[in-house]
């Protein structure tokens, strides 16, 4: 039994581990892969601002792998023949499988408005963009589009590095996605008392300049940049599954509980796939790491024959702004209500924390934190278990 | 089975001296560096108010919500795998403590006892930080979160 998985990012290498772990034949499974060797884009932020070697970047597991004898194929998948059961490559090289494990990851997204073609323009998601950022030299001004988890930590490590950043976001709030009202409204202030420049409410409506961006134009007010970084959010990146018949909705690939796509022994995780909330049970597209590796280890399971299913993903978040502790877990107000739930928000205030809990039917199913110093205590935890125990 | 062995945190006796995160850092890398340390004593306005390191809970959240295999109780301690390791922070998100960290390049580093003689303890001069069997730590003076995490995870039994 022959196991290939496309894409050598977070699901894949993940998926390659846990099959191993789980007695394939190391030698059965290959990888093939456009980026080697793997990385993580967890760090790409931190790697950026305090000057380090891309090396940081990379998944130590890599090395294990290889040494246990996986085969990685350092090239590009061009498509899936389901009838013939084989991948064809780029170049014109194909393979033949039993099992086929997507992992192909997404693509940034990046909005539709005039200028975005110009020099001095990018996105900030992979090692590419990393290693454009880390040429940059003297003073720059930045502008950086999109509030969300990429947007600010990628803002605050520019600002670290020396350049003048600003922030455009299109919703009220920043992390729209992530927390509420309450608790963004405070890091807003924090981060702008830090000296990062941030515009909610405000839409970006074209990148000026000829050639090279000369500066954003939002508000009808044109601000002066000299680059221009979209952190517009993540699409599925599922070219690959076209014409196959592999089910998609708004073009994320459809798992079962098993990881399985429509298409028997074809598996797919990670930023290319929908995903299963656990606590309403509905189909969502969380483009995380950890829910990459969560399905991985599933699809793993399944393939060396252990059915599994699981029951889905409690988000469990947490990022470092400009010194300011981010801390997620569960729903937010905000996403309990697209998924169908009337939730209420209780909140809490210390001079150091802003932290509040979400409730449905005076159930908890979420929590959300904001800390200033240096201590990062919360109830977290306690929210995280309470979800376990009250919805599985 | 050995006796479970811990760290007995009483931050009213520190005086944050550093000498812990020092050793620890030493212990760790070879350098004194407080950002390659793996305690933390947290200071607001001239007071101790939290000393961070792991209390090695078991069953222990951050295990528990690891989708990467990185972490795992061993011989009654949490260690963490870096070469597993993506840094996706789930862990900090849900550590009752505070007591992982990000280090250089978003490495994330915890306390692993030192493979059993933990440096911190060999320099604290005021016994601030003690290494006692666990069940000392459960009669005895306890933080409360971390006598409500043991109850509750308990109770519930973890995942
Ligand atoms: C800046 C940044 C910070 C982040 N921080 C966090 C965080 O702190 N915590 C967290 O949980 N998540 C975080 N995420 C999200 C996380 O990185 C992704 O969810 C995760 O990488 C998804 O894994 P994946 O395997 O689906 O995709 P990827 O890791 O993107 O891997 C997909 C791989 O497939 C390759 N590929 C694509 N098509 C083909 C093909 N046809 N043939 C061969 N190879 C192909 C790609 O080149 C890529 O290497 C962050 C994302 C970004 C951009």
């Amino acid at each position: 039994m022959k196991t290939v998985i496309i894409g050598g990012g977070i699901g894949g290498i993940y998926t390659a581990y846990y099959l191993t772990k789980y007695g394939y034949t190391p030698n059965n499974i290959t990888v093939i892969a456009a980026e080697w060797p793997p990385y993580s884009k967890h760090r790409l932020a931190e790697v950026l601002s305090e000057k380090l070697s891309i090396d940081y970047t990379y998944i130590g597991i890599y090395n294990l792998l290889l040494d246990k004898g996986i085969n990685v194929i350092h090239g590009v998948a061009d498509k899936i023949d389901v009838t013939g059961k084989k991948v064809l490559l780029k170049g014109g090289s194909e393979i033949t499988y039993d099992n086929l494990v997507i992992a192909t990851g997404g693509k940034p997204f990046i909005p539709p408005i005039k200028g975005v073609e110009l020099d001095n323009t990018m996105s900030f998601y992979d090692i590419g963009d990393l290693r454009k950022l880390m040429r940059i030299r003297g003073p720059l001004r930045i502008a950086v589009i999109g509030a969300g988890l990429v947007g600010l930590t990628a803002a605050s490590a520019l600002k670290k590095m020396g350049a003048t950043v600003t922030v455009y976001e299109l919703m009220e709030d920043i992390l729209p996605g992530v927390i509420d009202k309450p608790l963004s409204s405070k890091l807003k202030n924090y981060l702008s008392g830090k000296g990062l420049r941030i515009h909610t409410g405000t839409g970006v409506e074209e990148i000026i300049g000829d050639r090279r961006v000369k500066g954003v134009k939002a508000s009808g007010r044109i601000d002066p940049a000299d680059i221009v970084v979209f952190t517009t959010g993540v699409r599925p990146n599922t070219d690959l599954v076209k014409d196959t018949g592999i089910e998609t909705v708004r073009g994320a690939i459809r798992i079962n509980r098993s990881g399985a796509t429509s298409i028997k022994n074809i598996y797919a995780t990670g930023d290319c796939a929908l995903s299963h909330d656990l606590i309403t049970g509905k189909e969502v597209y969380r483009p995380l790491g950890f829910v990459a590796a969560h399905y991985a280890r599933i699809i793993a399971r399944n393939i060396t024959g252990t059915k599994k299913e699981t029951r889905g993903i409690v988000p469990t978040i947490y990022e470092n702004i400009g010194g300011a502790h981010i801390v997620r877990v569960g729903l937010s107000l905000k996403e309990a209500e697209s998924l169908g739930l009337s939730p209420t928000l209780r909140c809490e205030e210390t001079i150091d924390q802003i932290s509040c809990t979400v409730f449905e039917e005076r159930r908890p199913i979420g929590y959300e934190a904001v800390g200033f110093s240096e201590r990062i205590r919360n109830k977290a935890w306690q929210v995280y278990y309470d979800i376990h125990t009250l919805f599985s | 089975m050995v006796a479970k062995y811990i760290l007995d945190i009483d931050i009213e006796k520190c005086n944050a001296c550093m000498r812990c995160v020092f050793a620890c850092s030493l212990a760790r890398s070879g350098v004194i560096d407080e950002r390659q340390a793996m305690i933390k004593i947290i200071v607001e306005k001239g007071i101790v108010i939290d000393i961070a390191v792991c209390r090695h809970c078991d069953p222990a959240p951050c295990v528990n919500v690891c989708e990467f295999d990185a972490l795992r109780v061993e011989d009654g301690r949490v260690v963490l795998d870096q070469s597993r390791c993506t840094t996706c922070k789930a862990c900090i998100s849900v550590c009752p403590f505070g007591a992982i960290r990000e280090s250089y390049g978003g490495e994330l580093v915890k306390c692993d006892l030192c493979g059993g003689d933990p440096a911190c303890v060999r320099v604290c001069p005021t016994g601030a930080i003690k290494y006692v069997p666990a069940h000392m730590v459960k009669t005895r003076r306890i933080s409360s979160v971390a006598k409500t995490i043991h109850e509750y995870l308990e109770k519930i039994g973890g995942r």
